[in-house]
């Protein structure tokens, strides 16, 4: 029935891998067997869904890995108030393509689909509508615990508020979430209207993004690292929002042919071949190029508002399917710290001024707002959070951990945090109380900095 | 960010490729037989470098029993590796003449077969994981055998054929595997002696070692003119070097 092996998982990202004894579970039933063999023979175990953290989050050196990705049935789904019960191993997408028919989107979504629900539930991850809509665990109604001592538990909230808050954004350290109740947003259109807005530099970037929040549901920005001086920190802002019941387009797209993603970018390139051509580009000048392109681009398609699916508004990560590949065979790195708001235009460019300094250079950056959150380990700030996408070359690799290092110091220095999900060379926040059984490379992180007294 | 596994890295070359490892923010994982010399090196290096991430394992290399658990706690403390050099060595003087076969059969186990317990894990670690950079410390000793001391010799020359099997079995695996041949270094196995051309100090040795390393080579000397000492050497004819060869 279990029948673990020994293999090499990967971070998303390729920077990262470890061997382990990997579990692949069907049922419930067999994941607490899984966790009770993991246990019999001495091993911590990590949980996994379906790898797309960057960075180590779901690997564990020498120790067990259960991978729920197989523990994909949707249980119960009520139409009429749109709240939805699905395993674990139930990936974003396929939570999307079984309610959009029935008017309901997801209340948060991270840039991939791919992501399986118990992950981003363990991560307490967020999407585009941090500040307004906050992580996902906000919307979570109940979830099923498996305990460390194999006996199962049903927290709901308002019941087990406590018990809850020990499990959302405890990344897997409290226990293996088994399946999740999570409340549904009504949509009464598949598309979103998205503003663009360009942005000249860093304060307008965190001015505008500030006030958009209260005119949309979703605000994301997208900055040009590359742009140094008086440019530094422009880029693209898009909001979004749901469209009301009397739109001209309500009642439309709510099906999944509506929701399909491009097959081609930019009308050309068949999508699946897309990342050969985005690794020719991924040197310095190319990634440049790109984004002096983007920009122009930007300020030609000026502030003219325009219609777009739910899917392609979100998974823009899921635009160009294998996209990392530009980045091999070293892979990437994600540092994506979040800053309170009064910190934030000083230290993003103090981070922005460093890479220049430093002569490594984001080829991904990421602006957001956010909101505190009332989650046990919460990694969000009232405030802004900066991704920084950092392809590894051997070259620059000493370098880039040096600069790492000068974010942490950065972030440690206005009460930042850094978040797990897709940290991979310092150290978030750990859950108050954490079983002894649930290691990750977090954890290890986590000691050694404690050691070190920093 | 990138994790290196040093084995026998207590004093010498090694030691001084932890301190440079960890000036460039890499995390080292040290194995060693000796748990007070572990204990002095983890104290010496987090006082050098208080942001460092350094673990240290007890591990004897001719103890196999000791070998893989040390080698497995090493990767859990680090993670993953992506670098794994085997520094440890010995060279027993003697009197230059007669065989001391207690010493000689200690030499083989440390150089070389303590090499094939440790590598030969990494080997496979690596060839699992699809990429991987293999290292180990050889010698221009093992380029001829040589009258003063033929256990060194064999048991460096060994190790070099061994990386050099490894290193074709692990190529189409994308594992790098890297010999290192040192002349001279000023380390404890040079105390004494005065008959050493060109020898440099550990620490200018380990910068070669790491430059070679990062340029991924797969065989180099340290400093590179020893390589024109071995191809005199490899190319002189058994008459001469039987008679006039170096001790």
């Amino acid at each position: 029935m279990i029948d673990p092996s020994s293999e090499v998982l990967r971070g998303w990202g390729d920077a990262h891998f470890a061997q382990s004894l990997v579990y692949r579970p069907t049922s419930s039933d067999e994941v607490a067997a899984c966790l009770a063999d993991a246990q019999h023979r001495q091993l911590t175990v990590a949980h996994r869904g379906a790898g797309q953290s960057y960075g180590d989050a779901a690997l564990n050196q020498g120790g067990a890995v259960i991978d729920l990705a197989k523990l994909r049935r949707i249980i119960d789904f009520d139409m009429e108030r749109g709240i939805i019960t699905a395993e674990a191993g139930v990936t974003v997408g396929q939570l999307w393509q079984h309610v959009v028919p029935h008017g309901w989107w997801p209340p948060v979504v991270p840039g991939t689909m791919h992501t399986t629900l118990g992950g981003c539930v363990a991560m307490n991850v967020h999407g585009k509508n941090n500040a307004q809509a906050g992580p996902i665990g906000e919307h979570v109604r109940a979830l099923t615990l498996l305990e460390p001592s194999g006996s199962t538990t049903s927290l709901a909230t308002n019941e087990h508020q406590e018990g809850l808050r020990r499990v959302i954004g405890a990344q897997g350290l409290t226990g293996t979430i088994l399946d999740v109740t999570l409340q549904l947003k009504r949509v009464h259109s598949g598309y979103v209207e998205v503003r663009p807005q360009p942005v000249r530099s860093l304060d307008a970037a965190l001015e505008r993004l500030d006030a958009g929040i209260r005119e949309s549901d979703y605000s994301v920005g997208w900055l040009d690292c590359f742009a140094g001086g008086r440019r530094m920190g422009r880029g693209v802002l898009h909001f979004a929002h749901h469209l009301p019941p009397d739109h001209t387009l309500a009642g439309q797209g709510l099906d999944r042919p509506s929701q399909e993603l491009p097959g081609k970018v930019l009308g050309l390139l068949p999508k699946r071949h897309a990342w050969r051509f985005l690794r020719a580009l991924a040197t310095n000048p190319g990634v440049r190029a790109l984004n002096v392109a983007k920009n122009l681009g930007g300020i030609v398609a000026g502030t003219r508002p325009y219609s777009q699916s739910h899917a392609a508004f979100h998974f823009l990560l899921d635009y160009m399917p294998n996209w990392k590949r530009m980045y091999r065979p070293h892979g990437l790195i994600q540092y994506q710290f979040f800053v309170p708001f009064e910190a934030a235009p000083k230290t993003f460019k103090a981070a922005l001024e460093l890479q220049h300094r430093t002569g490594v250079i984001s080829y991904l950056a990421v602006l957001k707002r956010h909101r505190v959150d009332d989650s046990a380990a919460s990694y969000s700030v009232d405030g802004f959070s900066l991704a920084l996408d950092f392809p590894l070359r051997p070259a620059k690799i000493d370098a880039l951990a040096r600069l790492c290092r000068e974010f942490d110091a950065l972030q440690k220095d206005c009460g930042g945090h850094i978040y797990a999900a897709k940290d991979s060379v310092s150290c978030g926040e750990l859950p108050a109380e954490r079983h002894p059984l649930f290691s990750s490379n977090l954890v290890r992180r986590w000691e050694w900095t404690e050691n070190r007294g920093r | 960010m990138r994790r290196v596994i040093l084995v026998g890295a207590t004093d010498g070359v090694g030691l001084s490729l932890a301190r440079l490892y960890l000036g460039r923010m890499w995390w080292v994982s040290i194995l060693g037989r000796d748990t007070e010399k572990l204990a002095r090196v983890t104290e010496q290096l987090s006082g050098e470098f208080p942001e460092g991430t350094l673990t240290t394992h007890l591990c004897d290399v001719t103890r196999p029993e000791t070998v893989a658990p040390a080698f497995h706690a090493a990767l859990i403390a680090l993670g993953q590796a992506d670098l794994v050099i085997y520094c440890a060595g010995i060279q027993s003087e003697g009197d230059h003449l007669s065989s001391d076969l207690a010493a000689d059969s200690l030499t083989a186990d440390v150089n070389f077969v303590g090499a094939m317990r440790v590598l030969g894990l990494a080997a496979d670690y690596f060839r699992a994981a699809g990429r991987g950079h293999i290292a180990a410390i050889g010698s221009i000793a093992g380029e001829r055998g040589r009258k003063a001391n033929p256990a060194y010799g064999a048991s460096k020359a060994a190790l070099h054929t061994y990386l050099e099997g490894l290193r074709n079995r692990l190529h189409p695996f994308g594992v790098r595997v890297s010999t290192i041949k040192p002349g001279f270094i000023r380390t404890r196995m040079l105390t004494g002696r005065t008959d050493t051309p060109g020898a440099i100090e550990p620490s200018a040795a380990a910068k070669l070692i790491a430059r070679g390393l990062d340029r991924g080579r797969e065989s180099f000397f340290v400093p590179r003119w020893w390589a024109l000492v071995a191809l005199v050497v490899r190319h002189c004819p058994r008459f001469i070097f039987k008679r006039f060869g170096p001790a």
